[in-house]
């Protein structure tokens, strides 16, 4: 079988629409045209070689409680300190190195805008430097889909 | 856990603790809800429903595959920031929305003199090359509506974990 066309297909098709069923493998197969069995294969590779991460629900951050994108001006011979403590904290979900002034990105959720008041003045004092807040105004998308893959 | 009420819908425990086991995503066998069914001693099916509802409240943004994009080829990755005037900025942001290749775009506040752009869109291609030609398509999507635009690549993941929910 060709694995390629069927990681590429898993992805194409059912990267963002999982189906809420009792036997999703089952719908996903009979749709591509595959059998239970190689979709579960498929996707057990997929995970298993790192291409994915996790199957199942996404939560609404918004819904689920209070989020912001924040951002961090470090000198490059403190990124990697830096980077461990802002890491330390468990409201810390993404954290990426980038190409700017600011150049420590990371996105942190909490309970509510006062537990992650806190969470930053605690973070501020550890690694002695400002935090700047980038909280949203407004969504108009959130879809992260790679498409295009295994091609 | 707190508790969580959006509109029409107030999660009870059993929805709380589904969400609990579900942090790590579901289990890749032929019927992934059965196992944690009898885990919480209720019917297969009730786990699905409960899952529907969560899901049409948006509870449950979407159900999905989370991809490591990186791993998947897509290593440049950027996000392009923009200085929009505020009375054009909701135009911008939907011309962005019809991108398909924009995967995220959020208006977010500008503080001066240090930060001086109000628009964000996420921008991931196999190389610089893709990403520097897919900004090009957006200047020109957005003629006339930004004064100025950034690139900022991310050079390293330090930490990508999902949303942890706590008991």
């Amino acid at each position: 079988m060709d694995k390629k066309r069927l990681f590429r297909d898993l992805l194409d098709h059912f990267q963002s629409d999982f189906p809420i069923q009792e036997n999703p493998f089952e719908i996903i197969g009979r749709t591509l045209k595959y059998t239970e069995t190689e979709v579960r294969e498929g996707f057990k590779k997929l995970l298993d070689e790192g291409f994915i991460s996790r199957v199942g629900p996404v939560f609404g951050t918004h819904k689920v409680g209070y989020s912001f994108l924040a951002a961090v001006k470090c000198d490059p011979s403190r990124v990697d300190e830096v980077a461990e403590m802002i890491n330390a904290f468990e409201e810390v979900n993404h954290n990426y190195l980038r190409e700017n002034e600011l150049n420590l990105w990371f996105v942190l959720t909490g309970k509510d805008a006062e537990a992650l008041d806190t969470v930053v003045e605690e973070m501020e004092k550890k690694i002695g430097l400002p935090v700047y807040r980038f909280p949203m105004v407004k969504p108009f998308k959130i879809d992260l889909q790679v498409k295009g893959a295994f091609r | 856990m707190k508790d969580f009420e959006v509109t029409g819908l107030k999660l009870d425990e059993m929805d709380k603790k589904i969400v609990l086991l579900l942090q790590e995503g579901i289990s890749v066998t032929e019927r992934p809800y059965l196992e944690l069914a009898n885990q919480l001693g209720v019917a297969e099916d009730e786990i699905v429903e409960r899952l529907k509802a969560m899901k049409s409240v948006g509870f449950i943004r979407k159900n999905a595959v989370a991809t490591n994009h990186y791993k998947l080829g897509y290593t440049a990755n950027a996000m392009s920031v923009w200085d929009v005037d505020p009375e054009k900025l909701e135009q911008a942001g939907l011309l962005f929305k019809e991108l398909g290749f924009v995967s995220h775009c959020y208006e977010r506040p500008k503080f001066a003199p240090e930060w001086d752009y109000n628009l964000f869109a996420m921008v991931h291609g196999k190389s610089k090359e893709e990403v520097n030609e897919k900004i090009e398509t957006m200047k020109k999507t957005i003629q006339g509506l930004f004064r100025k635009t950034d690139l900022i690549y991310s050079t390293k993941i330090l930490k990508k974990t999902g949303i942890r929910l706590k008991e």
